[in-house]
């Protein structure tokens, strides 16, 4: 075994990522569970609500709860997708088998999992927004999300260096 | 490949199979099949100066090529 393969930060980094996983997937299926339960009680809920807030609009504001919660299911399983590919890189670099093609396509995966994400965080961000509405904090508006920009990019610069260095590789293995 | 590979041609030449090749130039039979079969993509100095030690030959008389060959 590598000395990388032995690195204790992989050992920490698989352990996180499978905390993650659990976080993700618990999240997933509050979302879902939300979505599902929630029609049926919602007159429930809505009476305590507009008890607080006695302007609201009871179907706006479930089509937002559900808009949020469908968004927050489809965000849960491109985070589970990014968690599992991350699991299996993490595998080969504990096999000391890093550079091979299936990890710069894991990579290059990731990193429109990651763009995805962000484009589903746009109408989150615009539904939760109502909610901060109800309490009395206004929507700040759109913001640029410029650390999630920087580490796609480098996640598809990754994948690039993945690339070459799989090819690197396969003509050394081609060396006689 | 246009550079061809004529291994097969100067053990034939000097009645020695690959195994004894191999056990000579101490490359393993896989490594020396690779290169005997053309699948190889490089050739190290090394591989080449044992071979021809051993071989008695030239780099030239292992080594061919044919512009016309796949991938030319």
């Amino acid at each position: 075994m590598s000395q990388i393969a032995d690195n204790r930060i992989l050992r920490i980094t698989k352990l996180f990522v499978y905390l993650m996983m659990g976080l993700v997937a618990l999240l997933g299926a509050i979302a879902l569970g939300g979505s599902a339960l929630v029609p049926f009680f919602w007159s429930t809920i809505f009476l305590g609500l507009s008890k607080s807030y006695p302007a609201v609009d009871p179907a706006f504001l479930l089509s937002n709860f559900l808009a949020i919660m469908t968004l927050w299911v489809l965000i849960s399983g491109l985070a589970w997708s990014i968690l599992r590919k991350l699991l299996a890189i993490i595998g080969s670099v504990e096999e000391a088998n890093p550079f091979v093609r299936a990890n710069a396509v894991r990579l290059k995966a990731i990193g429109w999992l990651m763009v995805g994400i962000q484009i589903a965080g746009v109408p989150l961000e615009i539904a939760g927004s109502t909610f901060l509405a109800l309490r009395g904090k206004p929507y700040d508006g759109f913001e640029l999300p410029i650390n999630s920009i920087l580490a796609i990019l480098l996640v598809f610069i990754l994948a690039g260096i993945f690339e070459h260095g799989a090819d690197m590789r396969e003509e050394l293995e081609g060396t006689v | 490949m246009p550079v061809t590979v004529k291994l097969d041609d100067l053990l034939y030449a000097r009645r020695m199979t690959l195994t004894e090749l191999a056990e000579r130039v101490d490359i393993t039979l896989a490594n020396l099949s690779i290169l005997k079969t053309g699948k190889a993509k490089a050739i190290r100095f090394s591989t080449l100066e044992a071979i021809c030690k051993v071989l008695e030959c030239q780099p030239g008389d292992l080594l061919g090529f044919d512009a016309d060959g796949e991938g030319a």
